[in-house]
């Protein structure tokens, strides 16, 4: 057995539901922020509706990058005979990811949770493992992932959204128009869903399903899909379109079915992105307390995974319906359409990202997709600066929580040994 | 809150535009009340219009700078924010030559003679017709955000401006005749008070070339 207190692990306990509460309640509303902004959907159904997906995405698809962050990053070869190094570490990364999160809010800085748990585990790999502890490669990987998520959710957000200006916006009936489109969008909306749980998904529930199988149902339910939505709209929009001052109010109306399908997808696509954020240095440290020593051929565990999706719906429950009220609030020149795309293309990144085991930012893959969407001409004003401002939160978030990292592993390393 | 994402949505200047103009209409619209009053020889009446005149141009003015502030230039627009902002200062330049027209007038008081009423009442129309075309265009501006500035929408703007160059150039000719008559006044008026009439007939002129040139300008939003 490893020579460390058991309040080592409540500690470590309190740190993971502390991180994920953080993410609940601030990151989510970055998720849900513009499908309330659009009024496509109210807060309470915002609420619900990423309760259900957070945990879902958290619970079925969050191993993919808890993986990598436990195991990906810092190498445990290093730690061998010294797993109790290891454990400080790991609760040191937790720590100091949550503490600069806490300073950066004050500071009004638009950091992501994912790279200050990256920037604190690489932080206390160099300390303790020095150059040879970090897996260079990987994170090479990840970083380049920062990058590419925004570049690629920008280019799908311009896609769809010029899409939907050629076979709606430009009609000379756009009502009508958008209500033959609208079905076919919620196509690949339902269908990306469904495969990202089903494929790879269900492992967890002892139900693994093969990918020609995974499609197959996929493909199902995004016709199932297409037809329920086929059918809403022509029972309730069968009146000719009314006077075309409103026609292209009437469009957004329609388009707010589709934004309801994305909302879930991107929920789903954070909470098995995010959730690892909280969890990862989590199960690094069960998993050794578990084993003894450094096996970390385990899969993580299935109440880890439920452990830190309750925790983000937590935070959710008890603060990010507030924080999500303000932003909606905020954002009000948004609409359904664009607002559909910006999130079909994040939501599609993040996924694919989380299934590639990739940690990337979905609030700044949103802006990614946001910026997409306004250079197909869709957005009133967008305001530049926020890119810098992310530029600059990259570059201050890594040493930022690596110094901090290795401040807090000092102290801990002085009390607990 | 770490929300500062968020800042990303800055406040669109479309919405702002529509009420420049707007502003600047209820300056322009003042012109022929003016005018009934100079006819009328109602000084007080004259006076209190050139006063709301003055006003309202003023606060079109205010809405400008307000536009101007929140484009800084790292806010990115669908149409060219170069483009946008000379809309907003030709827009101002209607209410501009509308004012000059009320502060002319004020410099001296001029005979207005019976036999060039009738042509200036004709030219003033053709005018105001200009000027409401294109303030009619700008009130599509949002509608033309919504379709993002192309297809159908744009189709309709652009057979829009078609109309408001042909409603310029009979403001042109009804101008043109008005000149005419104007210097065939010239024993009965004197050499001055012509002179003035005509700086004054010109910027009633230019408040629909005003409205012609910010049309034009509009074709910019729509290529592509």
């Amino acid at each position: 057995m490893i020579g460390l207190d058991p309040w080592v692990l409540w500690v470590a306990v309190a740190a993971c539901v502390y991180m994920a509460w953080n993410i609940g309640a601030n990151d989510v509303a970055n998720a849900m922020g513009t499908s309330v902004g659009s009024h496509a959907i109210t807060l309470k159904q915002a609420v619900l509706l990423a309760a259900v997906f957070e945990f879902a995405g958290a619970f079925l698809v969050g191993g993919h990058v808890t993986d990598t962050v436990r195991k990906g990053i810092v190498s445990t070869d290093v730690f061998v005979g010294h797993p109790e190094l290891f454990v400080l570490g790991m609760l040191s990364a937790l720590l100091a990811a949550g503490v600069w999160l806490n300073l950066a809010t004050y500071l009004g800085l638009p950091v992501s949770t994912t790279h200050s748990i990256i920037g604190a585990i690489v932080g206390f790999g160099l300390l303790v493992g020095g150059m040879s502890a970090v897996h260079w490669g990987k994170l090479g990987s990840v970083v380049l992932s920062w990058l590419i998520s925004p570049v690629c959710g920008g280019l799908m957000g311009w896609l769809t959204f010029t899409y939907i200006k050629r076979t709606v916006l430009s009609r000379w009936n756009p009502v009508r128009a958008a209500r033959s489109i609208v079905p076919i969008l919620i196509f690949p909306v339902a269908m990306v869903l469904t495969l990202s749980m089903l494929y790879k998904g269900l492992k967890n529930l002892k139900l693994d399903v093969s990918l020609d199988k995974a499609l197959l149902i996929s493909l199902a339910v995004g016709t199932v899909s297409f037809l329920v939505l086929k059918v809403i709209l022509n029972r309730k929009y069968s009146t000719r379109p009314r006077k075309r001052t409103d026609a292209f109010a009437q469009v957004e109306r329609l388009f707010a079915y589709l934004q309801v399908g994305t909302a879930c997808s991107v929920a789903f696509a954070h909470g098995a992105n995010d959730v690892a954020n909280a969890i990862g240095p989590f199960a690094a440290i069960v998993s050794v307390f578990r084993n003894g020593d450094l096996a970390m051929n385990v899969p993580v565990s299935l109440w880890i995974l439920a452990l830190g999706g309750m925790g983000i719906v937590v935070g959710l429950a008890t603060w990010g319906h507030r924080v999500i009220e303000t932003v909606g609030r905020k954002i009000t020149s948004i609409t359904p359409s664009r607002g559909f795309s910006a999130e079909f293309a994040t939501a599609t990144t993040v996924l694919v990202c989380s299934k590639m085991g990739l940690p990337i930012s979905t609030s700044h893959t949103l802006v990614g997709s946001v910026i997409g969407v306004g250079v197909a001409r869709g957005m009133a004003a967008l305001n530049l600066k926020v890119i810098l401002a992310i530029v600059n939160s990259w570059l201050i978030t890594i040493p930022a929580t690596a110094v901090v990292t290795v401040l807090i592993y000092l102290a801990l390393k002085a009390l607990a040994l | 809150m770490r929300r500062t994402i968020f800042e990303l949505f800055a406040k669109s200047p479309f919405g702002p535009l529509q009420d420049h103009m707007a502003k600047i209409m209820e300056c322009v619209r003042l012109i022929p009340d003016l005018f009934r009053a100079i006819e009328a020889g109602d000084d007080e009446q004259i006076r209190i219009i050139t006063e709301k005149v003055e006003k309202a141009e003023f606060e079109a003015d205010e809405i400008k700078n307000q536009i101007r502030g929140d484009l800084p230039s790292t806010i990115f627009t669908p149409v060219d924010r170069d483009d946008l902002v000379d809309i907003l200062s030709f827009q101002d330049h209607i209410s501009d030559v509308a004012e000059d027209v009320a502060v002319l007038y004020g410099m001296k008081k001029l005979p207005f003679p019976e036999s060039i009423r009738e042509p200036f009442w004709g030219f003033m129309e053709k005018v105001m017709l200009t000027v409401e075309q294109y303030a009619r265009i700008n009130q599509e501006l949002d509608k033309l955000m919504q379709s993002s500035f192309g297809g159908a929408e744009a189709g309709r703007i652009l057979e829009m401006i078609s109309a408001l160059s042909v409603l310029e150039h009979e403001a042109d000719l009804k101008q043109m005749g008005l000149l005419r008559k104007l210097l065939s006044l010239e024993e009965e008026l004197g050499a001055l008070n012509i002179v003035l009439w005509m700086r004054i007939f010109q910027c009633v002129g230019d408040i629909a070339n005003g409205a012609e040139k910010v049309g034009n300008r509009l074709r910019l939003f729509l290529s592509n």
